[in-house]
């Protein structure tokens, strides 16, 4: 995950008890979130969490139940209040697949307002900042993967969005692809864009975003950074685990034994905390066999919350 | 191995209810509404008539028999034109004049009519009252549709004035006979022998009574055969007499001895070249044009299930800029398609759109209008382009079976044709049937432009109203 940034200043999208439900179905059950100008926020959660339910509900798609959706204008920008200009890459490819990638490109800045010269200098920033200059008049569909998702994200920022809305952008793509695409991301964040993603993704969320909201049938049920959520769920970031070949008589501090005393464990705050462990263990004469030392992940807080049972 | 895969074939087929609705259901359909058609219509177990119009501006002796005649003949379906409105009729020109040409005009127009027989105002009294040098005329006027009613009609009539001839000629030949050698009343006469059937319906090459008379007054000996034998001696149910228009080709007032002369008058035909090819040009262009405009709309719902719509919504066009767009879009391909249809049938079968091209306009935008709002109508309807491609396959080739892009209409019972006006396909193919073929002015596309317009307008309304779906695809 990147530094532990904390937002700051104001939000440029609120969120305040959302609710919105399909006949049987309550959707969402009260989100409330805040969203920061170059910030990457990252929606996480099970199938059927409601996270694409927010998404269309943020890009105006969707009607809330009640609820209030606000976006609120930039310090120094023309933009009125709620006229704050927003991108949606959807989680397939939104791209008209025989079309070539400029054409798709001219359609979509059109679609957006952007015409004439700035769209024509939009769209080869667009094309550099995606990778995609080499192949502007190849058919989309004769473009790979990888390339396709590039160009489905490009399609959404010839206007230059201050939120964009991605609904898992990196689905099927290798590697190397999503390295670019987050890069890309990160370019966006940088100029002051505020990124809302969600993805199934463990790694993406723990690495590249900068805050992590989890949803769970209908309602947040944690969010913060990575280290925050771990603290409110697991407790301590890391575990450390140590197996004797004989059964240990002495008492170790903190450290939770199981019978016949071959094996101890306990959390530790920061990892500087196992030289110390080890000192003791070395005062006591007590040597384990194993120590087995793990850091909590994303997955773990996620399963705290959500629990192990198969979701639809 | 070869189990396993058709089993799969099985399955996918058992799971998906369109398909199997198009393998098993629909050539029961087609089937059903070929039969209809060909069948004279549902539920009618009688076979087609020949609608036969009658318009007579004299009620002559011969013109009632003529038309007691056709009324008794159990293959035909005989009935008067409808009368015109009598501010209509102009008391200078009469109705026979300009105001019997509208009366034919829209009587033909009406569609009720494969053929219409007119008699002029010479008609006469009897067979033996016809001039010297003129002939007892009949016109058969056709709007061409149905190419075998002027040769069916015509040798009915060959018939009727066949059984006049006879019959005249036999009465005058006894009385003569009887006369000069005295023979006993009876039916035959001699002739070196050889017995001659004067009471048999037979096929005389058509001589004027009085040219027989004339004849036999000069020589006691003559007899028909001798100087005009009969050149056939056929039944009038021989199919050779349906192609014998010896007497419909001939001028209608040149000098002749014949007794009677059919003449078929296509008005139609007289002041164009090809008009029939422009129905064919429209009955596939607008077959064609359901199917590409079906397709076009189905991009919407590809647009909702790959998520591009939503980007679009999220933009700045709004839901109602985005169906305006694709139906002004359908709407134009339509036009384009048609007209490139008909430049082809101007260029390469001579039709005349030039000389149509204000009526061929309001059509074309009429037609192309109604089948945008009736693609994106159905794309509404449905929920995905598979079943959009199944649901327009079946609506299409039925519509465009009952509303004549298929089959002409002219085969059609009338029940078959009150059906096919509930497609617009049967409306847009009148509207260019009158341009293209009766010649009509504008003003007479007044009910097609209506009906096509109309639906349109409807249709159109039901699309907005249900494309805020599109919106809660997900």
């Amino acid at each position: 995950m990147t530094e532990g940034i904390k937002p700051t200043g104001s939000p440029i999208l609120t969120l305040d008890n959302v609710r919105k439900s399909y006949r049987n179905l309550d959707a969402l059950k009260g989100i409330s979130l805040q969203l920061f100008p170059g910030e990457l926020l990252g929606f996480f959660g099970p199938n059927g969490a409601g996270k694409t339910t927010m998404i269309r509900c943020i890009s105006g798609l969707l009607k809330p139940d009640s609820g209030t959706i606000t976006r609120h204008s930039l310090p120094g920008s023309s933009s009125a209040e709620g006229n704050v200009r927003s991108g949606l890459v959807p989680q397939n490819l939104a791209i008209y697949p025989d079309l070539t990638v400029l054409q798709n490109l001219e359609v979509f800045g059109r679609l957006e307002g952007v015409s004439g010269r700035v769209l024509n200098e939009r769209i080869k920033e667009v094309l550099e900042w995606a990778a995609l200059s080499d192949r502007t008049h190849s058919l989309t569909r004769t473009l790979s993967g990888g390339m396709q998702r590039r160009l489905n994200i490009a399609c959404s920022v010839l206007h230059r969005p201050q939120i964009l809305l991605l609904d898992e952008p990196t689905v099927g793509v290798d590697p190397q692809s999503r390295e670019r695409i987050y890069s890309m991301l990160k370019e966006l964040t940088a100029q002051g864009a505020a990124l809302l993603l969600t993805t199934h993704q463990l790694d993406e969320v723990e690495m590249r975003c900068d805050r992590i909201v989890v949803m769970d049938h209908g309602l947040i049920v944690a969010q913060g950074t990575l280290a925050e959520l771990v603290q409110q769920t697991v407790g301590r970031p890391h575990w450390v685990n140590l197996r004797f070949d004989h059964p240990c008589q002495m008492p170790l501090p903190q450290f939770v034994f199981d019978e016949p005393r071959t094996s101890a464990t306990r959390l530790m705050q920061s990892m500087q905390e196992l030289p110390v462990v080890m000192a003791v263990l070395q005062q006591i004469d007590q040597q384990p066999s194993h120590i087995d030392v793990r850091s909590f992940g994303l997955q773990d807080v996620f399963l705290e919350l959500t629990g192990r049972s198969l979701r639809e | 191995m070869i189990l396993t895969i058709l089993r799969i074939l099985y399955l996918r087929l058992r799971n998906n209810p369109l398909e199997l609705v198009l393998v098993f259901v629909m050539p029961v359909i087609f089937f059903s509404i070929f039969a209809a058609i060909f069948n004279n219509g549902i539920s009618s177990g009688s076979d087609k008539k020949l609608r036969v119009g009658w318009v007579s501006t004299q009620s002559t002796g011969l013109a009632t028999e003529l038309r007691e005649f056709l009324d008794a003949n159990s293959s035909l379906e005989c009935s008067s034109l409808p009368a015109l409105d009598p501010a209509e009729v102009t008391t200078a020109e009469g109705i026979d004049g300009a105001a019997l040409a509208v009366q034919i005009s829209r009587a033909q127009q009406s569609g009720r009519y494969d053929l219409i027989v007119k008699l002029p105002v010479e008609f006469p009294e009897t067979l033996s009252n016809t001039g010297e040098n003129s002939a007892c005329l009949v016109s058969l006027v056709t709007d061409g549709q149905n190419p075998m009613a002027v040769a069916i009609v015509t040798s009915m009539i060959k018939g009727f004035f066949a059984q006049k001839q006879a019959a005249v000629v036999s009465q005058r030949m006894m009385q003569l006979q009887l006369g000069r050698r005295a023979l006993p009343p009876g039916t035959q006469s001699q002739s070196d022998g050889q017995p001659v059937a004067i009471d048999e319906p037979v096929f005389f090459r058509m001589t004027k009574p009085s040219a027989v008379f004339a004849a036999m007054e000069e020589s006691p000996d003559f007899l028909p055969t001798q100087i005009i034998p009969f050149t056939r001696k056929v039944s009038l149910a021989d199919p050779e007499i349906l192609v014998s228009d010896a007497a419909v080709t001939q001028e209608a007032n040149s000098p002749t001895d014949e007794a009677f002369r059919i003449i078929a008058e296509t008005p139609q035909a007289d002041t164009q070249e090809n008009p029939r090819i422009a129905m064919y040009a429209a009955g596939i262009a607008v077959l064609f044009l359901l199917f590409s405009a079906t397709g076009h709309a189905a991009s919407l719902l590809e647009e909702a299930e790959s998520g591009t719509l939503d980007r679009i919504l999220v933009s700045q066009a709004g839901l109602f800029q985005i169906i305006c767009g694709k139906w002004l879009g359908i709407f134009l391909m339509g036009c384009l398609q048609i007209t490139i249809m008909f430049l082809w049938a101007e260029a390469v079968f001579h039709i005349q759109l030039g000389k149509h091209f204000a009526g061929f306009c309001v059509m074309t935008t009429s037609t192309a209008a109604a089948t945008a709002s009736f693609a994106m109508s159905m794309a509404m309807i449905c929920e995905s382009r598979s079943q959009l491609n199944a649901v327009s396959v079946v609506l299409i080739l039925s519509m465009s079976a009952v509303g004549g892009s298929m089959i002409p209409r002219f085969v059609m019972s009338d029940r078959m044709k009150d059906i096919g006006q509930l497609s617009f396909s049967a409306w847009a193919l009148d509207g260019y049937q009158k341009v293209f073929w009766y010649q009509s002015p504008l003003s007479s596309l007044r009910d097609e432009v209506t009906v096509l317009l109309g639906s349109a307008l409807v249709l159109g309304l039901f699309t907005l109203v249900l494309s805020g779906r599109l919106k809660r695809v997900l």
